[in-house]
C-alpha cells in the first residue's frame, strides 16, 4: 500500500462519510448504540444547516440587507409579525400564531386558483383524442387513443361515488378501471423500486470507490 | 403445520443473510465493471435530450430547479451531472436555483467537476442563485422580475452585478425550465410559470415521481421525462459518454434480478405451504 | 400612491431618522398586536378569517383582473416580486419553532442527566458548531477564519462528510427494507395483486439494461414484445390516463378545498378550536 492510498483512506471527509455511513447500516442487523450516535449527529447538523442557510440565503439578502443597508425602514415591521409565531408556546398568544397559520393558507390557496387554470385545463383539453383513423392518424394511434379513453373513463367512473355503482355498465366500468389501476400502481412500484435501490447502490458505491477504491487497490 | 417443509424454509431465509447478498450483488459489478449489458434509452429520455439541445441551441438563459438533497443524490445527482455536462459542452449559460437548502452547494460541486473542463466561469457563464423559500410565491415573483424577487446570489452578490442576468429580466427572457426533482415541484412550475410565455420545461425528477409526469407529457405541458438514474445512464449514452449514471444503470439490474428472484421465492414458498396444508386437511378429513 | 411612496421612502442608516423610523415600526406593530390581545375573545375568529381572505386576497386579483392589451400584466403584477419577498422573509421566522421544540426537548434531557443525555447532548454541539461554520463560510473572506484540516475547510468536512453523508445513508436504508418487503411481504393472493406484481416486473426489467438484453433477440416485426418497449407501453398507455382520472379528482378537490381555507369556510378540530 502506498503512502498515497493511506493518506486518501484517512481523509477526514472521506473517513467521517464512510464510518457515518456503516454505522447507519448497522440498524439493518440490530439497534446500537453507533447508530443512534450518529442518527444525533445528523439531525444536529441537520438543523444547524438549515438554520444557517435561512440567515445566509434569505433573512440576510432579502430583508437584513435592504432594511439596514438600503435603508428601507418599513421592513422593521416583519420583527412583530414574525413573533406572532412563537405565541404558539403561550395559551394567552396562541390564537396570534393561528392568525399568521391563518395568512399562509390564504397564500397558498390563492396561488391554487391560477395554477388549477394552468395546469388542468390543458389536461381536460388534451384527453379529447381523435379516435377515428385517417390523416396523419394511423390505425395503431387510434387504438391506443381508444385504450387512453376507455382507461380514463374506467377509472373516473371507479372514484366516483357521488351514487351507489348499482347498475351493471357503471360496475363494468369500474372494475375495469380498477383493474387498470393496478396495473398502473404496479408500474409506479417498478419506479418506486429504482429509487429506493439506486440510493443504495450510490451509498456502497461511496464506500468500495470513492473511499476504498476497490476498482484500483483490489489487484494491485 | 410442520414448520420444516421446504415450503417454510424458502419462506423463512434469515433477512440478515440477504442484505448480505445485498451488498455482494450491489459490489460485484462495482469492482468487474467489465460486466457491461446494453443501454437503449427511453423515448422520454431521447425526447428529453433533444429538449435540451433546443433551450442550449438558442444560447439564452436557462433556469436548473434543483430540488435535491442528499438523501436523494443517488439518482438527482447523476441526472444533475448528465445534463449540466451536456449544457456545458453547448456552451449555453445557465442558472441554477434550489429550493432544498443543502442544493446549491450540492450543485455547485457538480459544476465545479466540469467547469474548468469545459472553461465555465462563474458569473460569465453562470450563476447560482442559492437557496429560496416559499417556492410557489418565488416562482410567481420570477415571473415578472428575477433580480427583484432573488436580489443577490448564493454567495451575496447583487444580481445587477452579475454578467449571465444581464438582459434577463423575467421568466420571458429564459429559453427553459430544467426541473430536477425528488418532490411535487411540477404542479408549481405548471401552474404559476410555463403557461404564461410558453417556457418549455424538461421534468428530471426521480424514478419514484416519474409516473406522475406521463400525463403532463402526453399534454404536451411539459417536453420530456428523465426517469431516475436509469434516464441518467440514457442520458450519458445519447451524449456519448459513460460516467456514474451508465454504472449504476447497470448494477441496478443486478438488484432488479435478486429482487425479483426474492419475490418469486416468496410467493412460490407462500402457494406451495398453502397448497400443501390444503392437501394436508383434505387427507385429513378422508 | 406617491404620498404612500414619500411616507415610506427609504432613509439612509447612517442618518439617526432611519433608528428613529426602525424603532418606532416595531412598537407600532407590538401596539397592533397588544390591542388586538385587549379585544373580546368574540373578535378573534373574524379576525383570523380577515386575515386568511387578505393573505389569498393579492394572489386571487391578480390573477382575475384583466391584463390590459399591450402589457404584461395588470396594475397588480408589478408588486408580485414584493409579496414573494414578505412570504419567504416571514416563513423564515418560522424556522425557529422546530429548532425550539428540538433543542429543547434535547436541552432538558442533557440538564436532567436522562437516559442517553450524550446523545442529546452531541445533538445540541453539532447544531451550535454547523451554525457557527455555515455562518462563517459566508461571512469570512475567502474562508479564511475557518480552520482548515487536510487542506479543507471544517465546513466542507460537516457538510460533505456529515451532513451529505449521514443524509443519504438514512434515506439509503429504504433499500434494504425494500429486499426484505419483497422476499416476505409481496404475494400475490388475488387476481389483481397478479396484475400489480406483472406491471411492476415489467416496468422493473424494461428499465434497465437487464430486460433489454433479455429480449434482445425478438425479431423485429414483434418489437413492442420487448421488455423496455412493453414497460413504456405501461407507463405512457395505462399509467398515465390511470393517472390523470386521479389527477382529476385530486384537483377538484384541492381546489374546492383552497377555496374553503381562503374564505374560513373549513371545518375541523384545528378550525373549530375556540381561539
Amino acid at each position: 500500500m502506498d503512502s498515497n492510498y493511506i493518506h486518501h483512506l484517512f481523509n477526514p471527509i472521506l473517513l467521517f462519510g464512510a464510518i457515518g455511513t456503516v454505522a447507519v447500516f448497522s440498524l439493518v442487523f440490530r439497534e446500537n448504540k453507533l447508530y443512534r450516535l450518529f442518527e444525533h449527529i445528523f439531525i444536529g447538523l441537520a438543523m444547524g444547516y438549515s438554520l444557517g442557510m435561512t440567515w445566509t440565503q434569505v433573512l440576510r439578502p432579502k430583508w437584513w440587507d435592504p432594511m439596514m443597508h438600503d435603508g428601507i425602514w418599513i421592513w422593521a415591521i416583519v420583527i412583530p409579525i414574525g413573533l406572532m409565531f412563537y405565541g404558539i408556546y403561550t395559551k394567552k398568544f396562541s390564537w396570534m400564531a393561528r392568525m399568521i397559520f391563518g395568512f399562509y393558507f390564504g397564500l397558498s390557496a390563492g396561488t391554487v386558483f391560477q395554477g388549477f387554470a394552468a395546469e388542468y385545463i390543458p389536461q381536460i383539453t388534451a384527453s379529447f383524442k381523435p379516435l377515428i383513423a385517417s390523416g396523419a392518424i394511423t390505425k395503431q394511434m387510434a387504438a391506443n387513443n381508444w385504450i387512453f379513453l376507455a382507461i380514463l373513463i374506467g377509472v373516473l367512473t371507479y372514484f366516483f361515488f357521488a351514487f351507489e355503482q348499482k347498475n351493471i355498465v357503471v360496475k363494468k366500468t369500474a372494475n375495469f378501471g380498477r383493474a387498470m389501476l393496478m396495473v398502473a400502481m404496479g408500474g409506479m412500484f417498478g419506479a418506486t423500486i429504482m429509487t429506493r435501490e439506486a440510493l443504495l447502490i450510490d451509498r456502497v458505491r461511496f464506500i468500495l470507490i470513492d473511499w476504498l477504491q476497490l476498482n484500483v487497490h483490489l489487484f494491485h | 403445520m410442520n414448520s420444516n417443509t421446504i415450503w417454510e424454509k424458502l419462506q423463512s431465509i434469515d433477512t440478515r443473510i440477504l442484505y448480505v447478498v445485498t451488498l455482494i450483488v450491489i459490489a460485484l459489478p462495482m469492482l468487474f465493471p467489465q460486466i457491461k449489458l446494453p443501454i437503449v434509452p427511453s423515448q422520454e429520455s431521447i425526447d428529453c435530450y433533444q429538449a435540451v439541445e433546443e433551450m442550449g441551441a438558442t444560447h439564452k438563459l436557462i433556469l436548473i430547479n434543483g430540488a435535491f438533497s442528499a438523501s436523494s443524490r443517488g439518482e438527482n445527482g447523476w441526472q444533475a451531472q448528465a445534463i449540466i455536462e451536456h449544457l456545458m459542452k453547448m456552451h449555453a449559460p445557465f442558472a441554477i436555483m434550489s429550493i432544498d437548502p443543502q442544493n446549491p452547494q450540492l450543485m455547485q460541486d457538480i459544476v465545479d467537476k466540469y467547469a474548468k473542463k469545459y472553461d465555465y466561469v462563474y458569473g460569465r457563464d453562470y450563476v447560482n442563485l442559492g437557496f429560496q423559500v416559499a417556492f410557489a410565491q418565488t416562482v410567481k415573483g420570477m415571473v415578472q422580475d428575477i433580480k427583484g424577487t432573488v436580489k443577490e446570489d448564493w454567495k451575496g452578490t447583487p444580481l445587477t452585478n452579475i454578467p449571465v442576468l444581464k438582459n434577463v429580466k423575467s421568466i420571458k427572457d429564459v429559453s427553459g425550465i430544467i426541473d430536477i426533482t425528488p418532490v411535487a415541484s411540477l404542479d408549481t412550475w405548471l401552474g404559476l410559470a410555463t403557461r404564461v410565455y410558453d417556457t418549455p420545461l424538461v421534468y428530471v425528477p426521480t424514478a419514484v415521481m416519474a409516473p406522475e409526469g406521463y400525463p403532463y407529457k402526453d399534454s404536451k405541458q411539459i417536453k420530456g421525462i428523465l426517469m431516475g438514474v436509469k434516464g441518467a445512464g440514457d442520458y450519458e449514452y445519447l451524449m456519448g459518454v459513460k460516467e456514474e449514471g451508465t454504472q449504476i444503470s447497470t448494477i441496478l439490474s443486478m438488484v432488479y434480478g435478486l429482487i425479483i428472484l426474492l419475490i418469486i421465492f416468496g410467493n412460490i414458498g407462500y402457494h406451495g405451504a398453502r397448497i400443501s396444508a390444503q392437501n394436508a386437511q383434505k387427507h385429513g378429513s378422508e | 400612491m406617491s404620498i404612500i411612496n414619500h411616507i415610506f421612502a427609504p432613509i439612509p442608516s447612517s442618518h439617526p431618522l432611519f433608528y428613529v423610523a426602525f424603532f418606532l415600526t416595531i412598537l407600532v406593530g407590538l401596539g397592533i398586536l397588544a390591542l388586538l390581545q385587549i379585544l373580546p375573545n368574540q373578535a378573534r375568529k373574524p379576525i383570523i378569517a380577515l386575515v386568511t381572505f387578505l393573505g389569498g386576497l393579492y394572489y386571487t386579483a391578480e390573477f382575475f383582473i384583466p391584463v390590459p392589451t399591450g402589457h404584461d400584466g395588470n396594475f397588480l403584477s408589478p408588486y408580485m416580486d414584493t409579496m414573494s419577498n414578505i412570504a419567504s422573509v416571514l416563513g423564515c421566522f418560522s424556522v425557529g419553532l422546530g429548532i425550539i421544540s428540538l433543542i429543547g426537548l434535547h436541552f432538558k434531557n442533557t440538564i436532567k442527566l436522562k437516559a442517553s443525555w450524550g446523545f442529546s447532548a452531541t445533538l445540541i454541539v453539532c447544531f451550535v458548531v454547523m451554525t457557527i461554520f455555515t455562518l462563517l463560510d459566508q461571512y469570512s473572506p475567502k474562508g479564511m477564519l475557518i480552520p482548515k484540516v487536510a487542506n479543507k475547510s471544517v465546513y466542507q468536512f460537516l457538510f460533505s462528510g456529515g451532513l451529505t453523508s449521514l443524509d443519504a445513508a438514512m434515506f439509503a436504508l429504504i433499500g434494504f427494507f425494500i429486499i426484505s418487503a419483497s422476499y416476505r411481504a409481496f404475494r400475490i393472493r388475488s387476481l389483481e395483486a397478479s396484475y400489480l406484481m406483472a406491471s411492476a416486473v415489467i416496468v422493473m426489467l424494461g428499465q434497465v439494461t437487464l430486460g433489454s438484453a433479455l429480449t434482445h433477440n425478438i425479431p423485429h416485426a414483434y418489437d413492442f414484445f420487448k421488455l423496455e418497449n412493453l414497460s413504456e407501453y405501461i407507463l405512457a398507455h395505462i399509467n398515465s390516463p390511470a393517472q390523470r382520472a386521479v389527477t382529476f379528482g385530486l384537483a377538484l378537490g384541492a381546489l374546492a378545498t383552497s377555496l374553503r381555507l381562503w374564505l374560513s369556510l373549513e371545518r375541523g378540530l384545528y378550525f373549530d378550536q375556540e381561539a
